[in-house]
C-alpha cells in the first residue's frame, strides 16, 4: 500500500516539476539560424557593398510589412553582377521554372501580434534594434528573443504606448 | 499493470508528445516572382471602384483588396445614388464570390434532370455543345426555338442579349423579375403619358405618403432612399418630415412611420381617390397645378362623386376622421409627396391604384418640385415582363421552344401558376448560367458558370436613383477563383462561333472590349484620350454626371382616363380561404437571390428577428382564434397548394392578412440555402379573369394549426419586447 | 497616467428618428471583424456571435401599434461592469476609453459577459468554419478568435489604429470624420455618427448634446460612450 502512495507522490512531483519545466524553457523550438535554400549573404550585400535596408525592403517604411525582394528584383541587378556564380545560377534557375523562393523564416511573431514596421522605422528605430548587426551576418540569426517583455522594455524605454491594443487586435 | 510498466509507459508519451511538440519548425517566407503594380504595397489594402449588381438600383462600391482577395465591401463615397452608403445585401455579394458551392467549370448533366448529377467538361466541350445546337436551330429553319430568359438587365449586357437574339432571328427575349417594377411603368405611361420610373424627392419633403411603397427594403434604390430618408427626418434645422404609411402589413419601410393605415388589401387606390376628393371638396389643392395639367376641379369633383368619405371608410376599413386628417395635411403641407409601389401594385386593380395615387401628387402640386416627384434620370425597362413569360410558357407547353438559355434563377423566383415550371420540363435542351447549382441548374442540361460579380466586367445604368445621368461601371477587383466565363463573354464566343450574321452583329471579343466601346460613347470628352478617360473612369468607379438631365417633366396626360380603381377580385373562394396572403421582398434575400449568403441568413429579420428560415405573420387576434401560438407550426393552403412553416405572432398585421417573406424554399443554391424554409411562390394563384396579371397579393389562403414543432429561432431577447421603457426608447 | 495623456474620447451617437432597422450595420460590423458565422442551433441556444444587434420593442395593440429599434453595440462604458470581474486582466479600459478585449489574455471564465447589462459580449463556444474558399474573406487586419474566447465590439480598433497611424505619419490629430467604424460607414440613414467626444467641435461631440440625448440603461451608472438620440414623433415631442 504504501509503495502505491509513494508512487503516486512521486507522479505528482513528477508532473508538477514537468510543468515547471515547460514554463520556464524557452518553448520557441524554431531554429534560430536556420539554412537558406539559396546561400544569400547580408554580409556582402548590406556590409561590403553598403546597401540601405531599404533599398531592398522597401516596404518597410510605408507598409506595416518590410518585404522580401520580388525574385524580379533579384535578378534585375543579377543580370549584370556577376551573373556566372553558383548561387546566382541557382537564382536564375528559380526564375526560368517561375517558382518563387521559399525562404525560411527568421524573425516570427506569433498572429495575435501586431508589429508595424513603418511605425517603428517613422520613430527612428534602427533595424539593428530588432535584427541584430545584419550587416555582419553571413547567414541571418535571430538575435532578439522577440518577446512580449522585451518588446514593452523598449516601449517604456522610448515612452511608446504600452495600450494591449498597440499591438493586440 | 505494474507500477514499473506504467511509470515506463507514461514517460514514453511525455517524451512522444515534447517530440511531437518539437517539430514545429520555421515558417516559410514566400515572396512575390515579379513585384506588384505601383501603388500596391504589400501588407496594405487596396480599393477598387466598382458597381453592386445585387439588385438594379446599381449602387456604387469600393472593394477592400489584401494580397488579393477581396475582404470588404463598401459604398463609394462619389457615387450619387448610394453616396458612400451600402445596405446589407450589397455587402454580402463578398460571400457569392467566396461562396464554397461554386461551379467551378462548366458541367452537362448525367444523370435524369433535377437528380443534381453532373460531369465536368472543359469549356471547348461546353461552348461547341451550346454552338451545335444553336446551328441545328439554324439549320432547321427554327430559329424561333431559341429562348433566352434573363433577370432585368442594364446598361452593354442588355444591348448583347438584344443583339445576340436579333441576330439570331428569335423574338423570345425574356427579361423578367418577380419584383420588377413592369406596372409602375405602364402606369407612368398610362398617367403621364411618357415611360420610366420616377425619382422621389424625399429628402426635402415635409409629408410623405406612402402606399405600399417599401423604400427602406426593396423600393426601387433602397439605399439611395434609406438615405433620403434620414435627412428627411434630422437633416433639416427647423423641419422633420412627417411619414405615414398605408397599407394591410406593418413592413419595415411602415415601421418607421409616424402613422400607420391599415387599409383592407386592394382598397388603396380608393383611399387615395377618397382623399383626391376631399382635398377637391375642400378647395385644399394647388390651384396653379391643376391648371397647368389640364384639370377642372368641378369637373374632377364630379368624377370622384362614387368615393366620399363615408364609402371608402367602409371600403378600406379606416375610420373617417383619420382619412380626412391625413388628406388633410398631406394638403397643407407643402412640399408633399406621396408613392406607390410593392404590396398595392401587385392586385388585380393595382394598376388604378398606383394611377390613384400619381393623381393625389397632382391635386397638390408635387410634380417637377423639390421635395415632390421627378421623372428619373434612366429607368426604361419592360413594362409587361409578365405577359411575355405566359407567351413563352404557351410556347414551351407547346414544345415549339428547343433550347432555353436561362441567366437566374426563375425556377425558383417565378410562380408556378404561370405554368413555367411545367413548361419548361417540355424544353428539350436547357442551359443555366447559374454560379450555384440552383434551383433552375438542377434542371439544366449544360451548366456554363458565370463570373461573381467582383469578377466581371460590366457597366450598370442605375434604376430610378437618380436625377443625374449616372453611368457605374463594373470591374473585377481579383482574378476569377475558379474555370468560370462570364455570361456575356460565353454569347460573344457563341456568336463568334456561329460565324455570319451572328459574328457580325457582335463583333466584340470580350465584355471588356464591349464595355470600353460603350463608355467611349459617352463622348463628352472627345478632345481627350479615351484611355485617360477609362482610367478615370475606373478610378471612380463609373461616370457621375453633376447636372440634372434636362428632360420632359411629368404633365397629367390629356388622353389620361381617370383612374378608377374598380372592386378588387381575389382568387379563392372567401368561405373555404378567408385570409388574403400577401408575399412580401425579404430585407435580405429579395427575391431569393441572396439566401445563399450565410450572413444574410444568419442576419435577423429586423421586423420578425427570425433566422435561417421561413415564417407567416399572423395577426395576434386571428392566432388566438386559429389557437394558434407564436412558433406553432401551421398549414396555409390556397387554391393553388399548401405548405407548412413557422407562424410568428405580429401586431402589425390586419386581422383578415397573413404575411410570408420571399426567397427561402430553394431545392438547390448551395450548403446554406438548400432545401430551407418554404417557397410562398407556390401558393399564389392567378385570378380568374385577370391571368395576364402579376397580382400577386391577390391570392386567398386558410391557416390551420399543425403542431408546437415549428422550429422556429428567432434572435430576440425574451424579454426584449416589453421593456422599452427601461432602455429609454 | 496614459489615461490623462490621450487627446482622444472615442464615442459614437446613435440617431433613432433615422435609423429605419435595415440591418446594413449588422452585416458591416461581420464582414470587418471576422465575426464567425452561427448556423441556426447555435442562435436557438441563445449563442448569436453578432457584436451588433438590433432590438426591436413593439408597442401598443393593433390597429396602434409602433414599432422602436435600438442598435446594441459595446458601450464602452467609463465605468464598465465587465472590466474589474476578469481574473486575467483580458478585458480592460484603454487610453482613448475605449473597453479592451484581448483575446490572448482571454481564459474564458465569462465573468465579464455575465456582469455586462447590455448583453453585447459574446463567447465562442463553438469553433467556427469559413470552409474553403470562404475563408478568403476574412480579414488579416484582425485576429480570427478561437473557440473559448469572448469577443465584442471594438469600435474597428483596427480602423482608429489606421487612422492614427495615418495621422502620426502627417504629425497631427486624428481629423473628425476620418475614421469610422463598419457600422457608422454602412448605414444608409446616417444614424450613427462615431468621433473624438474629447473634442467639443467634433460632430459626434455636438450632437451628444442634443436635447433628445439619453444613454442607455442610464440609471446603472455605467457611463457609457454611446449616446441615442430619442425618435422624434409625435410623443417625444
Amino acid at each position: 500500500m504504501s509503495w502505491l502512495i509513494a508512487g503516486l507522490f512521486c507522479m505528482v512531483a513528477a508532473l508538477i516539476a514537468g510543468m515547471v519545466l515547460m514554463y520556464i524553457l524557452p518553448l520557441d523550438f524554431s531554429e534560430r539560424s536556420p539554412v537558406q535554400p539559396l546561400i544569400f549573404s547580408h554580409k556582402l550585400h548590406a556590409g561590403a557593398n553598403g546597401i540601405p535596408c531599404l533599398y531592398c525592403h522597401h516596404h518597410a517604411d510605408k507598409s506595416p510589412v518590410a518585404g522580401i525582394p520580388a525574385l524580379a528584383d533579384c535578378r534585375a541587378c543579377h543580370l549584370y553582377i556577376s551573373p556566372e556564380a553558383p548561387e546566382i545560377k541557382k537564382l536564375m534557375g528559380y526564375w526560368d521554372r517561375q517558382e518563387p523562393i521559399a525562404w525560411a523564416r527568421v524573425n516570427n511573431l506569433p498572429d495575435h501580434a501586431y508589429f508595424p514596421h513603418m511605425m517603428h522605422i517613422r520613430a527612428k528605430i534602427d533595424c539593428s534594434i530588432c535584427h541584430g548587426q545584419v550587416a555582419a551576418m553571413e547567414r541571418i540569426s535571430r538575435t532578439a528573443s522577440l518577446k512580449m517583455g522585451w518588446c514593452l522594455d523598449c516601449h517604456r524605454q522610448h515612452k511608446a504606448s504600452i495600450d494591449c491594443w498597440t499591438c493586440h487586435i | 499493470m505494474k507500477r514499473r510498466t506504467f511509470l515506463q509507459l507514461s514517460g514514453m508519451t511525455a517524451a512522444g508528445a515534447l517530440l511531437a511538440g518539437c517539430q514545429s519548425g520555421n515558417e516559410k517566407l514566400i515572396p512575390y516572382l515579379v513585384p506588384p503594380d505601383e501603388g500596391v504595397t504589400p501588407g496594405r489594402a487596396t480599393y477598387y471602384a466598382s458597381s453592386c449588381g445585387s439588385c438594379p438600383a446599381g449602387c456604387g462600391i469600393l472593394v477592400r483588396v489584401s494580397e488579393g482577395r477581396a475582404k470588404k465591401i463598401e459604398g463609394n463615397p462619389d457615387h450619387p445614388v448610394n453616396r458612400g452608403r451600402l445596405c446589407a445585401r450589397g455587402q454580402a455579394i463578398l460571400q457569392e464570390l467566396y461562396h464554397p458551392d461554386r461551379v467551378q467549370q462548366p458541367l452537362k448533366r448525367s444523370g435524369p434532370r433535377r437528380s443534381g448529377e453532373f460531369q465536368k467538361i472543359t469549356w471547348a466541350e461546353g461552348l461547341s455543345l451550346l454552338t451545335a445546337k444553336l446551328k441545328e436551330l439554324q439549320q432547321g429553319q427554327a430559329s424561333d426555338g431559341l429562348a433566352l430568359l434573363t433577370p432585368q438587365l442594364s446598361g452593354s449586357l442588355a444591348g448583347l442579349a438584344s443583339g445576340f437574339m436579333r441576330s439570331f432571328d428569335s423574338p423570345h427575349l425574356i427579361s423578367h423579375e418577380f419584383l420588377a417594377p413592369d406596372l409602375l411603368r405602364q402606369a407612368e405611361r398610362q398617367s403621364f403619358g411618357q415611360p420610366g420610373l420616377p425619382f422621389y424627392d424625399l429628402a426635402e419633403t415635409r409629408y410623405l405618403l406612402s402606399f405600399g411603397a417599401d423604400f427602406v427594403e426593396s423600393h426601387h434604390s433602397p439605399v439611395q432612399y434609406g438615405n433620403a430618408f434620414g435627412r428627411m427626418r434630422q437633416g433639416r434645422d427647423t423641419v422633420r418630415g412627417h411619414f405615414t404609411y398605408v397599407g394591410g402589413r406593418m413592413s419595415l419601410t411602415a415601421a418607421s412611420a409616424d402613422r400607420w393605415m391599415p387599409a383592407r388589401p386592394g382598397s388603396e387606390g380608393a383611399l387615395a381617390l377618397g382623399m383626391a376628393r376631399l382635398i377637391l371638396a375642400e378647395t385644399l389643392y394647388d390651384k396653379g397645378a391643376l391648371a397647368a395639367n389640364g384639370l377642372r376641379p368641378e369637373e374632377l369633383l364630379v368624377r370622384l362623386k362614387p368615393y366620399d368619405l363615408p364609402q371608402v371608410a367602409v371600403l378600406t376599413g379606416l375610420p373617417q376622421e383619420s382619412i380626412a386628417e391625413v388628406a388633410r395635411e398631406f394638403a397643407n403641407t407643402r412640399p408633399s409627396l406621396a408613392m406607390a409601389g410593392g404590396s398595392v401594385a401587385y392586385q388585380t386593380n393595382g394598376l388604378e391604384s398606383v394611377r390613384a395615387v400619381h393623381l393625389l401628387n397632382t391635386l397638390s402640386g408635387n410634380l417637377n418640385r423639390p421635395g415632390g416627384v421627378y421623372p428619373a434620370a434612366s429607368a426604361n425597362g419592360p413594362e409587361n415582363s409578365f405577359t411575355e413569360l405566359r407567351a413563352l410558357v404557351n410556347s414551351m407547353g407547346a414544345g415549339r421552344i428547343k433550347l432555353a438559355l436561362i441567366k437566374g434563377d426563375p425556377v425558383h423566383s417565378v410562380p408556378p401558376a404561370s405554368g413555367f415550371q411545367q413548361a419548361l420540363d417540355k424544353v428539350p435542351f436547357i442551359v443555366s448560367f447559374s454560379q450555384l447549382i440552383d434551383d433552375t441548374a438542377l434542371q439544366a442540361d449544360l451548366i456554363l458558370p458565370d463570373h461573381a460579380v467582383l469578377e466581371s466586367w460590366g457597366d450598370v445604368l442605375p434604376q430610378a436613383g437618380s436625377r443625374q445621368a449616372v453611368y457605374g461601371l463594373m470591374q473585377p477587383v481579383v482574378t476569377p477563383l475558379h474555370d468560370t466565363r462570364q455570361f456575356g463573354d460565353v454569347l460573344l464566343a457563341a456568336a463568334s462561333q456561329m460565324g455570319g450574321a451572328m459574328a457580325a452583329a457582335l463583333p466584340w471579343k470580350s465584355c471588356l472590349e464591349l464595355v470600353k466601346g460603350t463608355a467611349s460613347q459617352l463622348g463628352h470628352k472627345k478632345e481627350e484620350d479615351f484611355e485617360a478617360l477609362w482610367v478615370e473612369l475606373l478610378r471612380q468607379g463609373g461616370l457621375f454626371e453633376t447636372k440634372t438631365v434636362q428632360g420632359k417633366g411629368y404633365r397629367w396626360s390629356s388622353v389620361a382616363a381617370l383612374p378608377d380603381p374598380a372592386r378588387p377580385k381575389f382568387a379563392g373562394d372567401r368561405k373555404q380561404f378567408p385570409l388574403h396572403l400577401q408575399v412580401y421582398s425579404s430585407t435580405a434575400f429579395s427575391d431569393g437571390r441572396s439566401a445563399p449568403l450565410p450572413w444574410l441568413q444568419q442576419l435577423p429579420d429586423p421586423m420578425s428577428t427570425v433566422v435561417w428560415d421561413s415564417w407567416i405573420e399572423i395577426n395576434p387576434k386571428t392566432a388566438a382564434d386559429l389557437g394558434i401560438s407564436h412558433g406553432d407550426l401551421v398549414e396555409v393552403t390556397s387554391p393553388q397548394g399548401a405548405l407548412r412553416l413557422a407562424a410568428v405572432v405580429y401586431p402589425g398585421i390586419r386581422p383578415d392578412l397573413v404575411a410570408i417573406p420571399l426567397g427561402q424554399g430553394h431545392k438547390g443554391g448551395g450548403r446554406y440555402a438548400r432545401e430551407r424554409g418554404v417557397n410562398p411562390l407556390t401558393l399564389l394563384a392567378l385570378v380568374e379573369g385577370d391571368e395576364q396579371q402579376p397580382a400577386w397579393n391577390a391570392t386567398m389562403v386558410r391557416v390551420t394549426r399543425v403542431s408546437q414543432k415549428g422550429n422556429l429561432v428567432t434572435a430576440e431577447h425574451p424579454q426584449g419586447s416589453y421593456r422599452s421603457d427601461l432602455v429609454g426608447i | 497616467m496614459e489615461k490623462l495623456t490621450s487627446p482622444y474620447k472615442w464615442g459614437m451617437v446613435i440617431d433613432l428618428d433615422r435609423c429605419t432597422g435595415c440591418g446594413a450595420c449588422v452585416v458591416a460590423c461581420q464582414a470587418e471583424n471576422n465575426v464567425g458565422i452561427c448556423e441556426k442551433q447555435e442562435i436557438s441556444e441563445g449563442r448569436n456571435m453578432h457584436w451588433l444587434r438590433i432590438e426591436r420593442f413593439w408597442v401598443g395593440e393593433y390597429p396602434d401599434v409602433r414599432v422602436r429599434f435600438l442598435p446594441v453595440l459595446c458601450q464602452h462604458c467609463h465605468d464598465a461592469p465587465c472590466e474589474p470581474v476578469c481574473p486575467v486582466y483580458a478585458s480592460y479600459h484603454n487610453p482613448d476609453g475605449l473597453n479592451g478585449q484581448i483575446y490572448s489574455r482571454c481564459v474564458g471564465t465569462r465573468y465579464c459577459g455575465n456582469n455586462c447589462p447590455y448583453a453585447v459580449r459574446v463567447f465562442n463556444f463553438y469553433p467556427h468554419e469559413w470552409p474553403k474558399p470562404l475563408d478568403n474573406q476574412l480579414s488579416p487586419d484582425i485576429t480570427v478568435r478561437s473557440r473559448g474566447v469572448m469577443e465584442k465590439c471594438t469600435f474597428c480598433v483596427q480602423r482608429i489604429r489606421r487612422a492614427k497611424e495615418e495621422a502620426k505619419g502627417e504629425d497631427r490629430p486624428v481629423r473628425d470624420g476620418e475614421v469610422q467604424p463598419a457600422c457608422a460607414q454602412t448605414c444608409p440613414a446616417e444614424a450613427m455618427v462615431f468621433g473624438n467626444l474629447a473634442d467639443p467641435r467634433s460632430r459626434v461631440a455636438r450632437l451628444s448634446r442634443s436635447p433628445r440625448r439619453f444613454k442607455l440603461l442610464e440609471h446603472l451608472g455605467t457611463h457609457p460612450s454611446v449616446y441615442y438620440l430619442k425618435g422624434g414623433g409625435r410623443e417625444h415631442v
